[in-house]
């Protein structure tokens, strides 16, 4: 079962619940991540230099590299705006859930 | 919806961020006192040079110890670049104040990251860390005595020997 965490327009991103995984759908593709990949792919996005890539006179694009699956990523800097947006709303839908499901847990036992 | 964040990240980011800056100072110490121990072993200090290779192996314990950990806990533990050390040293007091100096700053940055786990309630962590504030208690306790026997003996070559008598002969006793 896949619950959907955050989307922007085509672009969303899932948890599978049988296999702890993420799945990012982007351009009709999909892309699946461990936690700690995801977490890897995030900060990759973060650290991208948007200022030097809007001053700098070649084309506005960055290579993303994936290894986890041997695929990469080629974004625009509207598509890794987009992405950041993304990967912080999905981020902070995890820190909710997590934060819900802790005081859910206090019910489990219920004494 | 399963909540996979704190099944497969126990840690919080900043925790984790703080463990990796902690690992790399130990990596760091650890060259750093590779470099002491070498500086002493080439001017005839055996002793002294065995004191540093002995406290280079337990700095490179104590980064392998945190490294674990963060794997323990599903996060990411960087596998640090080490940096330039000092390999130059006027006197074997030179090294000893160096080797203090290190001390305090690795006992400072353990104290960081238990306020660190305080802020952020990461009772697991800060108790991890409970070893590492203990072992600081020793380290910098052997590294003053060591300094102190300099006051005590002097610095002539006679008291060198004493001295090289001496070093191996340290221990914390907390009793």
């Amino acid at each position: 079962m896949q619950e959907e965490i955050f989307r922007i327009k085509e672009t969303s991103i899932a948890q599978c619940e049988q296999t702890d995984r993420f799945l990012l759908t982007f351009e009709q593709e999909e892309i699946s991540f461990k936690l700690c990949e995801l977490f890897a792919f995030r900060k990759k996005i973060m650290s991208l230099d948007i200022l030097e890539l809007l001053e700098s006179s070649a084309p506005d694009i960055e290579v993303i590299e994936l290894p986890h699956c041997d695929r990469f990523l080629v974004l625009s800097l509207r598509q890794i705006l987009q992405f950041r947006e993304l990967l912080n709303g999905t981020f902070d839908t995890l820190a909710l859930n997590s934060a819900i499901q802790k005081i859910l847990r206090k019910n489990v036992f219920n004494f | 919806m399963k909540d996979i964040l704190r099944r497969h990240h126990v840690l919080k980011e900043e925790i984790v961020a703080i463990i990796n800056r902690q690992i790399k100072m130990e990596a760091h110490s650890s060259a750093a006192y590779l470099a002491m121990a070498a500086w002493c072993d080439v001017r005839g200090y055996d002793n002294s040079a065995d004191f540093f290779f002995k406290q280079s192996d337990e700095e490179r314990k104590h980064q392998l110890k945190l490294f674990h950990y963060l794997c323990d806990m599903e996060c990411d533990a960087v596998s640090p670049t080490v940096g330039e050390t000092q390999h130059d040293f006027g006197t074997l007091r030179e090294v000893f104040e160096k080797a203090l100096e290190h001390e305090i700053a690795v006992s400072d940055a353990i104290h960081e990251i238990v306020g660190e786990c305080r802020k952020y309630n990461d009772i697991a962590t800060e108790e991890f860390m409970r070893w590492f504030v203990q072992e600081q208690i020793e380290e910098e306790y052997i590294a003053r005595r060591a300094l102190e026997m300099f006051d005590v003996l002097g610095e002539d070559k006679i008291a060198l020997g004493m001295f090289e008598e001496r070093i191996l002969g340290l221990e914390y006793d907390p009793a």
